[in-house]
């Protein structure tokens, strides 16, 4: 058992680490990319509304406000679609926050 | 008109005793000076407010939500932040070690329990690396906490080396909530209930999506935020217990 961890003592509170915390972020960006056929290797390439689209695509739903949940397969690509959106929109802006952070503490 | 929720909540405040809660959430409390203190610095660095970019989300209103927090919001909020520490305070009462309680957490809010909690030399906590200990640290630590419990001491734990099973059986007690656990697939999930120690305790806030869950009873087919809750009813490992009031909590006990 490896077990790294940063311990905090003495009233220096600084144990927040950017780097690690961008290099997961990324791979469950890059994770999402490649669920949705983009390059996951690359995902400086893509913007946010790149994602949005590319999840709103893979995962087409109706939107019928008379029958909320469509047939079977609206219901399920509605459920992929919003968990896929939700984590992208939250990785992207974690990101930004914590590169700021990594590059002026 | 309050919410008949926030109602409850309200009365749920005035009917605990709950020790160092009285000006928790309120719009002069640390809380509020907190979340100020961070909504002005993610408004600094200017994060994408395009509705294709937020969608609607309850991570990213949050702090703004918790500034001058309105007396009924406050006191749904109490309500959710008090059921935390009452599953920790009963689960770890008396348990009969001399060991220091492990404990893995996250903090959104510093409530005086928690801040307590990392003082305390018979509690070692364990905080995940991620913007909120960032937040923490920069904004209650070094600037808001007054010293009153002395220095506050733990540990920072990367996502990677929890992922990895570094951690593996190793906590007496597991808090998390829905920000952290809900992704698209059950890998921090399984990180996490895989770092309980057998005995120990998992504790899950906001299991509903917000009450979302409870509306009617095609969602818990139709909501990622249920299949997460019936990962963790899948663990033959694991006896828990879903509360569906307020926010939900899954309470789950590791048995094997």
């Amino acid at each position: 058992m490896k077990m790294t961890k940063r311990t905090v003592s003495g009233g220096e509170y600084s144990s927040y680490d950017p780097a690690n915390e961008i290099a997961q972020i990324e791979v469950e960006i890059a994770s999402i990319l490649y669920i949705i056929g983009l390059d996951g290797s690359n995902i400086d390439n893509y913007e946010i509304d790149d994602v949005i689209n590319g999840i709103r695509e893979s995962f087409k739903y109706s939107n019928d406000r008379f029958n909320s949940w469509g047939y079977a397969h609206d219901a399920i690509n509605r459920k992929y679609s919003n968990a896929l959106c939700t984590s992208a929109r939250r990785l992207y802006r974690w990101r930004k926050i914590a590169r700021y952070v990594d590059q002026n503490g | 008109m309050a919410s008949a929720w926030a109602e409850r909540a309200k009365v749920a405040r005035i009917l605990s005793n709950v020790p160092n809660t009285e000006n928790l959430f309120t719009p002069t409390g640390e809380i509020s000076e907190y979340s100020k203190k961070i909504t002005d610095f993610r408004d600094f660095i200017g994060i994408d407010k395009r509705t294709i970019a937020v969608g609607v989300d309850n991570e990213y209103v949050v702090y703004d939500a918790q500034q001058n927090v309105a007396d009924d919001y406050g006191s749904i909020l109490w309500l959710n932040t008090v059921q935390n520490m009452m599953w920790q305070d009963l689960a770890t009462a008396n348990r009969g070690s001399d060991s220091p309680l492990r404990i893995l957490s996250f903090i959104t809010t510093p409530a005086d329990f928690y801040i307590k909690q990392l003082a305390d030399p018979d509690c070692d906590v364990h905080l995940l690396n991620n913007l909120e200990l960032h937040y923490f640290e920069k904004f209650y630590a070094s600037d808001i906490y007054d010293g009153r419990y002395g220095d506050l001491n733990y540990s920072a734990v990367d996502m990677q080396d929890l992922l990895n099973g570094d951690f593996e059986n190793y906590f007496d007690f597991v808090r998390t909530n829905d920000y952290i656990t809900v992704k698209p697939t059950f890998d921090v999930l399984k990180a996490q209930l895989n770092s309980v120690k057998v005995g120990g305790l998992f504790v899950f806030s906001n299991a509903s999506d917000s009450g979302e869950i409870y509306v009617d009873a095609t969602k818990i087919f139709m909501s990622h935020h249920a299949d997460i809750c019936r990962y963790i009813n899948s663990r033959s490992d694991f006896t828990s217990y879903h509360i569906p009031y307020d926010l939900g909590v899954i309470v789950a006990k590791r048995v094997a």
